[in-house]
């Protein structure tokens, strides 16, 4: 299995960027948000997931495309 | 008949009883499952899908309905049939509250929160479902419309062309409260299948071509979300493949000379065990 790394600090605004989502051949990332959702209030702090990832072929299509180099693939060995 | 139909529809179609949308289906146990089930969505899809990678390889060649524990459990929690537009129509014309709501599995899987694609469908009033539970979180309760019959048929007969599959989906079974309208890339239970996981049932039909009628156009291969529809450049004709057909009916809508038809599934003996 791929290991992906996803960097907190570079990617700061993941809810207006999207783009590791939406290309994705393999549709591996999920957005949520980190401190769950509470009554009567709007989620803050989102974070990239790589769910699928016993999907992820390592294309790096992911890596080339994030606008702040928050990601990382790994290939394990 | 899938065998929701034989549990919940004493052998008729189980989603077309008015009996399965009652309010006092609507227990505390259930509205506590509701609740949860949105708050907790994200977390328990994640959960799930580190689950499902446990899972043998071998046990996963093929994606068959309830083949898993995962899917197995489901059919109890939250599971779903694919319907064509006609039935869909039908429970239209007996729910009384029809709410368009924001899609739990597109904000998950692609960021957005403005993709109305579910329809929470109620034969009641109540300050919980849909509005009680949608209004806890801003993020999700933001744009939800209320509908009128006539104006949901519309929005369905719109979603058919643009190729969404209809579904119907219960909480806690047999609660029937939603129709959604999903495609393979952004329904997290379509992404399922690729774990070899299904949590729904195929439709109680199937397409079939009229060869003599079809040019060859292919409009039909173009819209179907299954990959069932094969055109042969010998014959310049497109046949169903019926083991991969969903019966969803998208392939009926868009085509233009009418050779599409829908059959009943549970009359060809093959397919009548195919869910
Ligand atoms: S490497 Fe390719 S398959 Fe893997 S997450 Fe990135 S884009 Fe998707
Ligand atoms: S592409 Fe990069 S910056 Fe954009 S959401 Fe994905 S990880 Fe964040
Ligand atoms: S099942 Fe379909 S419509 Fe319903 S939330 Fe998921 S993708 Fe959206
Ligand atoms: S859309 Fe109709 S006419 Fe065109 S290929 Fe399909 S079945 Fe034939
Ligand atoms: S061939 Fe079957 S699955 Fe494909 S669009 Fe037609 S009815 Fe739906």
């Amino acid at each position: 299995m791929m290991q992906i790394e996803w960097d907190d600090k570079k990617c700061t605004s993941p809810r207006d960027c999207r783009k590791c989502l939406d290309a994705c051949p393999e549709g591996v990332f999920m957005i949520y948000p980190r401190d769950g959702r509470k009554p009567g209030k709007v989620a803050g702090d989102w974070a990239i997931m790589p769910v699928f990832l016993t999907q992820c072929t390592a294309c790096k299509i992911c890596e080339e495309i994030c606008p702040q180099n928050a990601l990382t693939v790994s290939v394990e060995s | 008949m899938c065998e929701f139909c034989i549990e919940h529809g004493q052998g008729t179609k189980w989603y077309l009883q008015t009996k399965n949308y009652a309010e006092e289906l609507l227990n505390e146990e259930r509205k506590r499952y509701i609740t949860d089930f949105y708050e907790r969505f994200e977390e328990m899809a994640a959960d799930g899908l580190a689950a499902m990678d446990k899972l043998v390889p071998a046990d996963l060649a093929v994606p068959k309905v309830g083949r898993s524990p995962i899917a197995e459990g489901m059919k109890q929690q939250h599971f779903g049939q694919v319907i064509p537009l006609e039935d869909v129509e039908k429970i239209l014309d007996f729910t009384t509250s029809i709410t368009r709501v924001h899609c739990v599995c597109r904000s998950l899987l692609h960021g957005v929160y403005d993709d109305r694609y579910c329809f929470n469908v109620a034969t009641f009033k109540s300050d919980f479902w849909p509005k009680g539970v949608w209004e806890q979180w801003p993020d999700y309760s933001k744009g939800i419309e209320i509908l009128t019959v006539e104006e949901a048929k519309k929005e369905f007969q719109k979603l058919d062309r643009n190729g969404l599959v209809h579904s119907v989906w219960h909480y806690n079974a047999p609660f029937i409260a939603a129709i959604c309208n999903c495609a393979p890339t952004d329904c997290l239970g379509f992404r399922m299948m690729e774990r070899g996981q299904r949590p729904f049932f195929k439709a109680e039909y199937v397409a079939a071509i009229d060869i003599e009628q079809c040019n060859g156009c292919r409009d039909c291969v173009k819209i179907c979300p299954f990959g069932a529809i094969a055109y042969s450049p010998a014959s310049q004709k497109c046949t169903i493949h019926q083991l991969q057909c969903f019966g969803c009916g998208l392939c009926r809508g868009v085509c233009a000379l009418d050779a599409i038809t829908l059959l009943d599934r549970n009359a060809i003996p093959v397919l009548a065990k195919e869910w």
